[in-house]
């Protein structure tokens, strides 16, 4: 079965994917910070914002498409969610019309509210897209047990990543011989059948590899060879990026 | 000789009931490589994770002097170094260095000499090109031999070896065996392999059922042919 | 169900976060004192099939689709702590690697399926078991779970601003309803299996 790796251009050797994943984390979370607390009426910052991803995703060397897909697994959320406060939020009407008696409005503070979401659900999802496809899952770890993170989230966090591959390829297969049978029932039955035999061969391996890490002097701490270290390209980035992002929330404009 | 194992009564029960070891009593002298036979479901796998405490039955063992109880296991891990059957359940980092480097990494080793054992074990074991390579994407011989590398870097005295044989080719078979007869650890052996035994122990330990049916020299338990068949094996070639 | 960044407001956020990290921090200090070794594995396992059972989305009912959650399951099976901790690790990952969910809006996510959806299972789940019918107390609570999580995510949306209460939680009342009831069926279907085959996983207290 064909894997994709999250953190597939995390060797494509970028400028992006060479940074200290401490730096990248803090960097790109702020980031998510300025976009959240940004006005929604401040379009001309959102452009900018956008601006700089499209720059960070070039330096990433990341497909446009791969964050526009990641991007694209929102937009029904959204539009299922907030497609209504246009039409309901009372205010500045800014269109009207009419089909078969009823009265539709659009008004500017709905269409605030909207464009408040999805423009930010986006730009922050952009953000994830790009630490995530270039930072190695075991680096993005260890960068967060640097930054404090209980150590049993890491260990379950590595333990899940090693196993979810496995557990993809054999759900493509439950999936294939469930779909094969024709009526509702037998279909949970299969499903579930399968399932948890599935589950207990992966765990019954997962207790052989957690018995060969006890083995050797495994005792629940984790640790590393310290191959991180914080170089002048990544404070620069940092600062950069956040002298950017100071000075385009500071902007105001727009419709308000 | 100084015994480096010594087992005393040694009995174990699985949860589930089944009674896996009863009564065994065994002792290794220090440099020895002893062989453990006997048929599937004899219990060699139970007594081999009872060496570095991952089991613990009832009776007594003493590994290089020091009775295994939770103070000491610490210092029993260092010691024993196990190499399991199944070799994608011990590579579990990133990388096959990350992977021969977390032993080391657990025993709090200053990193310069992390990296020296390391690289000396990657060396030894003829991996140092797959230094970087994801664990999964390795072939079947060459995750044997990181295996082997990633217990070798935490310098034990005694090495453990279930099955070491099985599945590989024999250019594979021949390199460990090669490789075994150089170094001078203390080795245990459980194998349904007679002639790897035959080649590198001096002593043979046969189990059935638990118990231990015989040890002695490995020709003559290996010429006993009735003993053999009658626990389920074969005779070796090599005799 | 799976909320991104940006939708939720302060007022909503600050709460859930509270709740969520505090929840959190109670559950990792109830585990790491009760963990047997063998546990850590077995949740990062459970972790693997949730984030992988998520993804599948069915057909629930002319064109809308249900996911299925596994927080019941996953209470069930490793007991509530550890199911908090599974749950929200879920949660970060597919935040991080999927985009599924936001960072800023984990708080609300949290609660919503790895504390209510969770907690929110096993509770009755125990307090139903008293009538020794096994697959009833399964079953009941795993929806109820299901459409706990649902509300409180319409109740946080409507809050918020962003959608209209009614509107939301109807539709998410609907859609969960289905989903829970499913997801019902197919929990109290692995756990009676995996009491079968390996009773000793299974969380006892």
């Amino acid at each position: 079965m064909e894997h994709y790796y999250f953190d597939e251009y995390s060797r494509n050797q970028s400028i992006i994917s060479r940074l200290d994943p401490r730096i990248k984390i803090i960097t790109f979370l702020a980031f998510i910070f300025f976009i959240i607390f940004t006005s929604a009426q401040n379009i001309y910052s959102f452009a900018y914002y956008g601006l700089i991803l499209i720059m960070l995703t070039i330096f990433a060397k990341i497909p446009f498409l791969f964050i526009l897909k990641r991007i694209l697994t929102i937009i029904p959320f959204a539009i299922m969610v907030a497609i209504f406060m246009p039409f309901l939020k009372g205010g500045t009407p800014i269109a009207r019309w009419r089909i078969a008696q009823i009265h539709f409005t659009i008004s500017r503070e709905g269409v605030l509210i909207f464009w408040n979401c999805f423009i930010k659900a986006v730009l922050s999802a952009s953000c994830l897209a790009i630490l995530g496809s270039t930072t190695k899952f075991a680096d993005l770890l260890k960068g967060l047990i640097d930054l404090k993170m209980p150590k049993i989230i890491i260990m379950v966090l590595s333990f899940m990543y090693r196993y979810i591959f496995l557990a993809e390829d054999q759900m493509m297969k439950i999936k294939y011989a469930v779909a094969a049978r024709s009526c509702a029932r037998p279909k949970i039955r299969a499903f579930s059948g399968r399932l948890s035999v599935f589950f207990i061969h992966v765990y019954e391996k997962a207790e052989m590899v957690y018995i060969a890490m006890c083995a050797r002097g495994f005792t629940g701490d984790i640790k590393t060879l310290d191959a991180f270290r914080i170089k002048p390209q990544d404070i620069a980035f940092m600062l950069i990026i956040i002298a950017l992002l100071t000075f385009i929330k500071s902007l105001t404009g727009g419709y308000g | 000789m100084d015994k480096v194992i010594e087992i005393v009564n040694l009995t174990f029960t699985y949860p589930d009931g089944t009674k896996a070891l009863q009564n065994l009593s065994l002792e290794v002298a220090a440099g020895e490589s002893i062989g453990i036979i006997g048929p599937n479901g004899a219990g060699k796998s139970t007594l081999l994770l009872h060496l570095n405490g991952i089991l613990k039955g009832d009776g007594l063992i003493k590994v290089c002097g020091l009775e295994i109880n939770a103070a000491n296991l610490a210092s029993i891990r260092k010691k024993v170094g196990l190499v399991f059957q199944d070799a994608d359940s011990q590579l579990f980092m990133p990388s096959v260095f990350d992977d021969v480097a977390f032993g080391p990494l657990n025993l709090d080793w200053p990193k310069e000499k992390i990296i020296r054992e390391v690289d000396s074990a990657l060396v030894q074991t003829d991996t140092m090109h797959l230094k970087d390579r994801l664990s999964h994407h390795l072939s079947y011989g060459e995750k044997k031999r990181t295996c082997l590398a990633t217990v070798l870097a935490m310098k034990p005295e005694i090495l453990v070896f279930d099955e070491p044989s099985s599945n590989l080719d024999p250019r594979h078979r021949r390199d460990l065996i090669n490789f075994l007869k150089k170094i001078n650890h203390t080795k245990v052996i459980a194998t349904h392999d007679l002639d790897f035994v035959l080649q590198l122990c001096s002593r043979v330990a046969l189990l059935d059922n638990g118990r231990l049916v015989l040890e002695g020299e490995t020709i003559a338990m290996l010429k006993n042919n009735a003993l053999l068949e009658s626990h389920g094996l074969e005779a070796a070639h090599g005799i | 169900m799976h909320i991104p960044d940006g939708f939720l407001a302060a007022k909503v956020l600050i709460p859930a976060w509270v709740v969520s990290a505090g929840t959190l921090a109670y559950s990792i200090k109830k585990a790491t004192v009760a963990l047997k070794e063998r546990a850590i594995p077995l949740m990062g396992v459970t972790a693997a099939f949730v984030f992988i059972v998520q993804l599948a989305d069915f057909p629930v009912f002319a064109g809308t689709s249900g996911h299925l959650l596994g927080g019941a399951l996953t209470a069930i099976l490793l007991g509530p702590y550890a199911a908090v901790i599974v749950l929200t690790c879920v949660l970060l990952a597919q935040s991080f690697i999927l985009q599924d969910g936001g960072i800023t809006a984990l708080g609300a996510n949290i609660l919503n399926i790895g504390i209510l959806n969770t907690i929110g299972a096993y509770i009755p789940y125990r307090l139903l078991c008293v009538t020794k019918k096994q697959a009833l107390a399964i079953f009941t609570s795993t929806c109820f779970s299901v459409i706990l999580a649902a509300t409180a995510c319409a109740a946080e949306l409507g809050f918020s601003g962003v959608s209209p209460f009614k509107i939301t939680l109807t539709a998410m009342l609907f859609t969960h309803m289905l989903t829970g009831i499913i997801e019902g069926i197919i929990t109290v279907l692995i756990i009676s299996f995996l009491r079968r085959i390996r009773p000793d996983i299974i969380y006892k207290t």
